[in-house]
């Protein structure tokens, strides 16, 4: 039995979701504009202009989707875990290891707090910005703090600081990284490091609008 | 007004509209789209695809919720269902709209602008997005 949910979301799973979505649209639009006697490549141009900039609204739809899912995990692992570790502390105070469940909790705690700082913007009545001023940078596996982070397109990241950022390599990880660009809701590269790679040369991260740091 | 204000006053009234639509049955975004323009006598111009950052934002905030059904035309889309707290939120969106229209209407002394205009200028359609 799963006690807490996984945090993985898939940004490709998310962007695909709403790519049928809109594409349904776009079609229907062009059925119509058909049956009015336009040809099928004449509706086609007409249904995609009058629709507007696809890849724009596509990514923004998806980062909220994305940011609003994302929300909702953390919220419910957070309130398992607070209850887990309720139930938990009780016992491992008896047995001497309270405190590292209460480090635990405290971990968890930190954790959410990154994610409410970042999504903060997003719900100040504000809405999401656009998808096409951030990039979302998922880095999971063998790090101290697997997260989600919402950088702005022009910062300059190394693949180094996200990491270490991330909580660094925990025991037992290799330092293995696979990067895993995605476009238009397909992994578009799959670039592996080594250690030695990322730590040596600093190497830039060159993402588009969602990217998959996964460390092995 | 400033752009980002410019931006939020419009992304507030495209959601506005689409819970508006939505009080009267459930519909996609092509038929929610129709329906602005429609009630709006052609007066309101939204871009199609902006509807959907704005019903992914009116969801995530559990004011509509969505199924994938099919169209007449038995093609599939998502459809879209206002929930209990987007009525809620309408109905104080639309107090708050209408206080805020009353008191544009007190600065601006009522005056009629658009008889000024030359005819027809006041129906010249409005884009939203």
């Amino acid at each position: 039995m799963r006690l807490l949910p996984s945090l993985e979301i898939a940004p490709a799973e998310i962007i695909r979701e709403v790519e049928v979505e809109l594409e349904s649209h776009i079609q229907e639009r062009a059925d119509r504009l058909e049956e009015s006697g336009m040809t099928p490549r004449e509706a086609r141009d007409k249904a995609e202009e009058l629709f507007g900039d696809r890849g724009h609204y596509l990514l923004e739809s998806a980062a909220i989707v994305l940011a609003s899912r994302l929300h909702r995990a953390h919220r419910q692992r957070s309130r398992r875990l607070a209850a887990l570790a309720a139930g938990v502390t009780l016992m491992a105070s008896l047995a001497g290891t309270g405190a590292f469940i209460v480090h635990q909790e405290r971990v968890a705690d930190r954790s959410l707090a990154a994610v409410e700082t970042e999504l903060g913007t997003y719900r100040g009545g504000g809405g999401i910005p656009l998808a096409q001023e951030v990039r979302f940078v998922t880095v999971r596996g063998k790090v101290g703090n697997p997260r989600v982070w919402t950088l702005p397109r022009t910062a300059h990241v190394t693949l180094r600081e996200i990491i270490y950022k991330s909580g660094g390599l925990i025991d037992g990880a290799q330092g293995q990284v696979t990067l895993t660009r995605y476009s238009a809701g397909r992994a578009q590269q799959d670039v592996e490091f080594s250690r030695k790679d990322w730590d040596s040369t600093h190497g830039d991260v060159e993402l588009s609008g969602f990217a998959t740091i996964e460390v092995h | 007004m400033s752009d980002s204000l410019h931006r939020d006053f419009i992304k507030g009234t495209v959601e506005i509209m689409i819970l508006g639509v939505l009080m009267n049955s459930d519909q996609h975004g092509l038929e929610i789209f129709e329906s602005i323009a429609n009630k709006s006598g052609q007066r309101l111009r939204v871009a199609e695809g902006s509807l959907y950052p704005a019903l992914k934002r009116l969801e995530a905030a559990g004011l509509v919720e969505s199924s994938w059904r099919q169209t007449a035309r038995q093609r599939r889309a998502r459809y879209y269902h206002i929930s209990d707290a987007g009525k809620r939120e309408l109905e104080r969106r639309t107090r708050s709209w209408s206080n805020f229209a009353q008191a544009m209407r007190s600065v601006l002394g009522d005056n009629r602008a658009e008889e000024s205009l030359p005819s027809g200028a006041g129906h010249a359609p409005i884009a939203l997005a």
